[in-house]
């Protein structure tokens, strides 16, 4: 099994250095055949690495230790899910996946292009593949999934326990959907530069896939907060980790650049600053699964280290980035702009705002997470900057950026009369000004706090008045009902409306955020049974204490009411595990969940001699905001990437028109 | 160039400067040495604007922790040196023996180090110590 594995994996790399020849002389040559042998031979490497994907997942399935990745991560008690599941679990495993992610892309954009874009085709595919050839040196050089073991053992080692949990599953698929999402627009950029076509069809062409990329980006980082917040017991979401960092910093240049598109796309503005950006965020992509693990910067994530993975990371970086910047000098005589900023008042300007404060911040979060390495570079020492540095910088610049997305919207391309923007933020303004009134009045008089959720309810107040508007208009021209008028408002502009959710989603996350960092409060305390603890509205008791022993784990788990007032509203069975092997101590958290925030119980300790129990409850106020914020982004992501067309309005019957109305046809 | 892109630069410029100090300002008051403990204990890093972090692995069998209270003493070593440490908080999951930890903090006038933060690093993802039958590394 492992020389099957191992001969597809050389199979692969053959194939893909093929795919990228045929296809780089195919399409200079414009030679079709050579471009479609590349293709071809680009389909066949995706089946290879499918296949060599196929063969770990069987190994771990049947329990072949002689594999060194197999015994290193599975052992026979493990429940079959997490062995399906431990492709990922390890260094060679999950260079696989991504690379096996990328050689789906490419297929199904090939299968996408068939008939259409035949000059930017070649210079895309040879790109992709290129990235491709380079992981699969990896897997064959480097971290090789198929390595056996000189002595067979008997079991294997299995996998941490902290690990064998659904959210730590997905966590990295998803992840590596939006990594590798970023690389087919970086790949259309670069076909865009080779074949000199330099109009925005590169642009159009790769507006899903980038919005395809950032969505699963996003969602992958919300994933991890999640389950940090459910498994980790610390009471908190998001760390600035340097490996949540290197998820987050493509993120941020991911969203910049879905909103400067829109200007080239409108206007012919910003085209060398696109093409920026797309190989910005391909590289701070790939600079981020390098620095997940490289053990370049130490994290809690200590995902090290394999000598010499991190050097080959970083020299494959700066060639793809030197030639990208390399073509982008190369043709930078035919980038012209096609119009001129206009006003100070316009959306173009409100979009070139917006990109710089989130490359700002981008550059923030980079900085701040490469400090130690380049201090330990000049001066031998590392120093290392907090959370309270990212927090400092990055807070700011959101509540800016908040701002920034209730404004542009409503500003018009090219120019805005200051009337006009009055007539638009009027009701939103005094909506804003009331909310913060209330809110100020309620006791929420921190500045930093107080700005957010007035901010964010700002751009509420400006997107529903939208709908609103755009619903009425509807209804209006076309004469259909109210539900039919907003449906088919959003169905003829996915894009624009789509947005309007996506945005929306963020307001509310940005809420939860506020108010869960801001407003937290916690106690720590220790109670004899039947005694109570409180924490604002709520009083804790605690009941007993019931331990179970199974044959790796023992099993502590504790019982607390839960009273507000005389109202007993929950019980909660907050506990901890003792694991024998390896080695390990997991708090399983229990919460009782209102909407108006989590009240989050951990089991601390206890002691056997007084029948103590040490517990440490936070009240998170609102963090159900954050979570269910990113649920109206999936939301709005889902309308935006929808293709043209207009079923649903073709399927809803027109009603009686609205008396004194005129139907049009 | 035009006066509306001058005026849009200026914009951009004061944008740009404002991001500028608001990073200076909060760089200066949150930076930390991050040290191996020998580096700790050989040049004990002076000015009380200084915070040090440092990391280390918890030496096997040094960890005492007392059922039903909070806080754990514990030594911690680089392979050169060894630190014994003091932590009054709860522990995180992954403190055990031989995990690797990053302690901030001040050093005791007892030579014992008061730690205020403690992390302990997850299990490593991608490294995996194979063991044969006898228990042994491979």
């Amino acid at each position: 099994m492992a020389l099957f594995g191992s001969v597809l994996l050389l199979a692969a790399f053959v194939a893909s250095i093929w795919a990228v020849a045929a296809s780089l002389l195919g399409g200079y040559s414009r030679s079709s055949g050579l471009v479609e042998s590349g293709e071809r031979a680009a389909i066949t490497t995706w089946g290879l690495l499918i296949l060599c994907a196929a063969t770990v997942v069987t190994a771990f399935l049947q329990d072949r230790f002689e594999l060194r990745f197999v015994a290193g991560f599975s052992n026979r008690d493990m429940p079959w899910v997490y062995k399906l599941t431990a492709l990922w679990a390890g260094q060679s495993g999950s260079l696989l996946l991504w690379v096996s992610v990328l050689a789906t892309f490419v297929v199904v954009v090939i299968l996408q292009n068939q008939r259409r874009n035949r000059v930017l085709m070649p210079y895309a595919t040879a790109t992709l593949m290129a990235i491709v050839a380079f992981f699969t040196v990896l897997l064959n050089f480097s971290s090789n999934p198929f390595e056996t073991l000189r002595i067979i053992p008997a079991d294997g080692n299995g996998m941490n326990p902290l690990l064998q949990n659904p959210y730590m599953v997905i966590h990295p698929p998803i992840l590596y959907l939006g990594y590798v999402g970023m690389a087919v627009p970086f790949a259309f950029a670069l076909s865009a530069l080779m074949s000199g076509h330099l109009d925005d069809s590169w642009i159009k062409i790769t507006r899903r896939w980038t919005l395809f990329g950032w969505f699963f980006l996003g969602s992958g980082i919300l994933l991890g907060g999640y389950w940090a917040y459910l498994e980790l017991g610390w009471g908190g979401y998001w760390a600035w980790d340097p490996v949540e960092n290197a998820a987050l910093m493509p993120w941020i240049t991911g969203t910049a650049f879905l909103h400067s598109v829109m200007i080239q796309e409108k206007r012919g503005m910003l085209k060398i600053w696109n093409l920026l950006l797309v190989i910005i965020t391909f590289g701070l992509s790939i600079f981020g699964t390098f620095l997940t693990r490289s053990g370049v910067v130490s994290s809690v994530h200590a995902f090290t280290q394999s000598g010499w993975i991190g050097p080959i990371f970083i020299i494959f970086l700066g060639v793809a980035m030197a030639l990208a910047v390399g073509l982008l000098l190369f043709r930078l005589p035919q980038l012209r702009t096609e119009h001129r900023l206009d006003s100070l008042l316009s959306r173009e300007s409100a979009f070139l705002f917006n990109n710089l404060l989130l490359v700002g911040s981008a550059f923030s979060v980079l900085w701040g997470t490469m400090f130690p390495v380049v201090t330990e570079l000049f001066t031998g020492t590392q120093i290392t900057v907090g959370a309270p540095f990212f927090n400092k910088v990055n807070i700011p610049i959101a509540l800016a950026l908040i701002l920034l997305t209730g404004v542009g919207p409503l500003i018009a391309w090219r120019r805005t009369t200051p009337g006009y923007l009055l007539r638009n933020f009027i009701y939103p303004g005094i909506g804003t000004l009331l909310t913060a009134t209330t809110l100020f009045a309620l006791g929420v008089t921190s500045p930093l706090p107080l700005a957010a959720f007035a901010f964010c309810s700002f751009v509420i107040f400006t997107i529903v008045l939208e709908f609103y508007r755009g619903t009425m208009a509807r209804r209006r021209n076309v004469g259909s009902g109210y539900l039919a008028s907003f449906l088919g408002l959003i169905e003829k502009n996915k894009q624009r409306y789509g947005g309007y959710l996506v945005h929306l989603g963020m307001m509310v996350l940005f809420i939860g955020v506020a108010a869960s960092s801001a407003f937290q409060t916690e106690i720590t305390a220790s109670v004899a049974q039947g005694d109570s603890f409180e924490l604002g509205a709520y009083r804790m008791q605690y009941m007993n204490t019931v331990s179970e022993r199974t044959a790796n784990m023992e099993q502590v788990t504790t019982r607390v009411k839960v009273w507000k007032g005389d109202r007993h509203v929950d019980t909660l069975y907050p506990q901890r595990r003792f694991y024998q092997h390896p080695e390990q101590a997991t708090t399983e958290v229990d919460r009782y969940t209102p909407m108006q925030g989590d009240l989050y119980l951990i089991f601390i300790d206890y002691n056997p001699k007084d029948g103590k129990a040490i517990f440490k409850a936070f009240h998170n106020p609102l963090i159900r905001f954050v979570w269910l914020g990113w649920m109206v982004v999936i939301l709005g992501t889902g309308v935006a990437i929808l293709p043209e067309g207009q079923w649903l309005t073709a399927r809803i019957r027109v009603h009686e028109p609205v008396s004194g109305a005129v139907t049009r046809a | 160039m035009s006066r509306n892109q001058l005026k849009f630069f200026t914009g951009g410029v004061v944008v740009t400067a404002a991001m500028a100090v608001l990073f200076a300002v909060s760089f200066q008051g949150n930076m930390a040495y991050y040290v191996e403990v020998s580096d700790y204990l050989s040049a004990p890093l002076d000015g009380p604007q200084r915070n040090t972090r440092i990391r280390g692995t918890v030496v096997h069998g040094s960890i005492v922790k007392t059922p039903g209270e909070l806080g754990v003493a514990f030594q911690m070593t680089d392979g050169t040196d060894t630190m014994s440490v003091r932590y009054h908080k709860e522990l995180p999951d992954t403190f055990v023996n031989d995990a690797e930890v990053v302690v901030e903090g001040e050093m005791g006038a007892d030579r014992v180090f008061d730690a205020h933060t403690l992390l302990a690093k997850c299990p490593s993802k991608y490294e995996a110590e194979i063991y044969d039958q006898a228990g042994e590394p491979a």
